[in-house]
């Protein structure tokens, strides 16, 4: 246990990091995923084809590989780390590459939202003179918003564990302390049970809060 | 109020209405009435653009819908629409339901929209239900809702599309009573119904469809006694 108690600073550490980066991530895939999705299905066609291509760009490739060339493949054509600053072009690049990937998963999960409410509630809010925009944000929206939560929360519950592919280019996150804890005391056992531990309680924690949210919503509005 | 030109409407290949004209007065009620797939709802879309035409000319509330240059959401605010499934907003309470046009369309103040909402519920018979969700209400209940949230726009003209066709028959009633209140009231309507005591009693003229073509039109106490196209004599018969 001493193992633990010595090195827990580390660890947490890393753990804050890897919050950090979670927050950060999930707030941008829904942001992305919203335009993204309103993109798919808006009447211009080549706005439908950008999304669709980002889309299947992002979801057709994996993630660490779309690190590996974003965090560092691209600097070396581009002089991007001299632009954006060298230090900050590889945590900005980090971010940017995880919340732009889970951002294609929820552009299909809000797309499907959308697309799940009835057709006759566009067509009332027209009626009443609503213009587009207006249907979306008063009355689509609200009704999508509710049917997404539990895809929504599965998709935040792979951000979090996906930050463990950070490690890999160099975010000091939960997995990569780790890994310096153990080169330094042999401990992989308890160490990764640790960090196991950790990830579970976040991601627990964070899928019993919607369920309650869920709850509410269900009783206040029908 | 309304005149339709000449009005063509495909789906794909497939042509519903295949030269629609006529012709409806301010403070007229008419009623719409032929066999399913004659084109009658589908006509009556067109009327404030929820269906594109393919060609032809609609003015209505004094607007042309066809023009280049018309706002067509302006155009809506003066048709009030009311729908067979009656739509009503399910995230809504009924008062929102009633207020969200007023308020997020022609800007009016909460308590301006709220007062006029109470006053249209009291209207059709559901004062009390403000807080209720749509769930909460039976059928008829709620397409007497969607009256009151289709009135609260001041619309110049109401269009009825088989308002009470998905109701249980107890309370088809409630609702053609408040349709016969508004007629009464001097409003203009086109009613597409199945209900031909309604079409009668309160339709100042009928439109026989049939195969996207008009193919009678009448003082309804003509057309019902004395119908002169064989296609509504034999449609007559079997709803009659």
């Amino acid at each position: 246990m001493n193992v633990v108690w010595d090195n827990l600073p580390v660890i947490l550490g890393g753990l804050a990091l890897t919050i950090q980066y979670s927050i950060i991530a999930i707030i941008l895939m829904v942001v992305i995923g919203l335009v993204a999705a309103l993109m798919r299905l808006s009447k211009l066609a080549p706005l439908r084809w950008i999304a669709s291509a980002y889309v299947e760009m992002f979801r057709s490739t994996p993630l660490l590989v779309q690190l590996f060339f974003i965090v560092l493949g691209l600097p070396a054509i581009l002089p991007l780390n001299q632009w954006v600053g060298q230090l900050t072009y590889p945590i900005v690049a980090a971010a940017l590459t995880l919340s732009l990937n889970e951002g294609a998963y929820v552009t299909e999960i809000i797309r499907a939202g959308i697309l799940g409410v009835d057709k006759g509630q566009k067509e009332a809010a027209l009626s009443v003179g609503m213009t587009d925009f207006q249907t979306m944000r008063y009355i689509v929206l609200p009704q999508a918003f509710k049917r997404m939560i539990p895809p929504l929360v599965n998709q935040a519950a792979q951000t979090i564990k996906d930050t463990s592919l950070l490690a890999p280019v160099g975010v000091a996150e939960l997995v990569y302390k780790g890994e310096i804890v153990i080169a330094a005391t042999f401990a992989s056992f308890t160490i990764w049970t640790l960090i196991a531990a950790l990830y579970f309680i976040i991601i627990f924690s964070v899928s019993k809060c919607s369920a309650y949210l869920e709850r509410r919503l269900q009783v206040d509005k029908r | 109020m309304i005149s339709v030109k000449n009005l063509h409407k495909s789906f794909g290949h497939h042509e519903i209405l295949k030269g629609i004209s006529n012709h409806v007065e301010e403070q007229e009620v008419v009623v719409v009435i032929g066999p399913s797939g004659s084109g009658k709802s589908t006509f009556l879309r067109c009327l404030n653009g929820l269906e594109s035409l393919t060609s032809g000319e609609i003015e209505i509330a004094g607007m042309n819908l066809t023009g280049p240059k018309t706002d067509i959401h302006k155009l809506r605010q003066h048709v009030g629409m009311v729908f067979q499934q009656f739509n009503l907003f399910r995230h809504l309470t009924i008062l929102e339901n009633i207020t969200i046009g007023p308020r997020k369309v022609k800007k009016q103040s909460t308590a301006e929209a709220n007062a006029i909402a109470r006053e249209l519920l009291a209207k059709v018979g559901l004062p009390g239900k403000e807080q209720r969700y749509p769930d909460e209400l039976s059928g008829g209940q709620q397409q007497r809702v969607a009256i009151a949230r289709a009135l609260a726009m001041k619309p110049d003209v109401m269009l009825f599309d088989e308002p009470t066709s998905a109701l249980d028959p107890e309370m088809v009633g409630e609702v053609l009573q408040v349709m016969k209140n508004l007629a009464i009231e001097g409003m203009t309507m086109v009613v597409v119904t199945h209900e031909m005591g309604f079409a009668r009693e309160v339709g100042h003229r009928v439109l026989f469809m049939d195969e996207g073509y008009i193919v009678e039109e009448g003082k309804p106490s003509d057309l019902f006694s004395n119908p002169q196209m064989e296609r509504t004599k034999s449609f007559l018969a079997k709803v009659l």
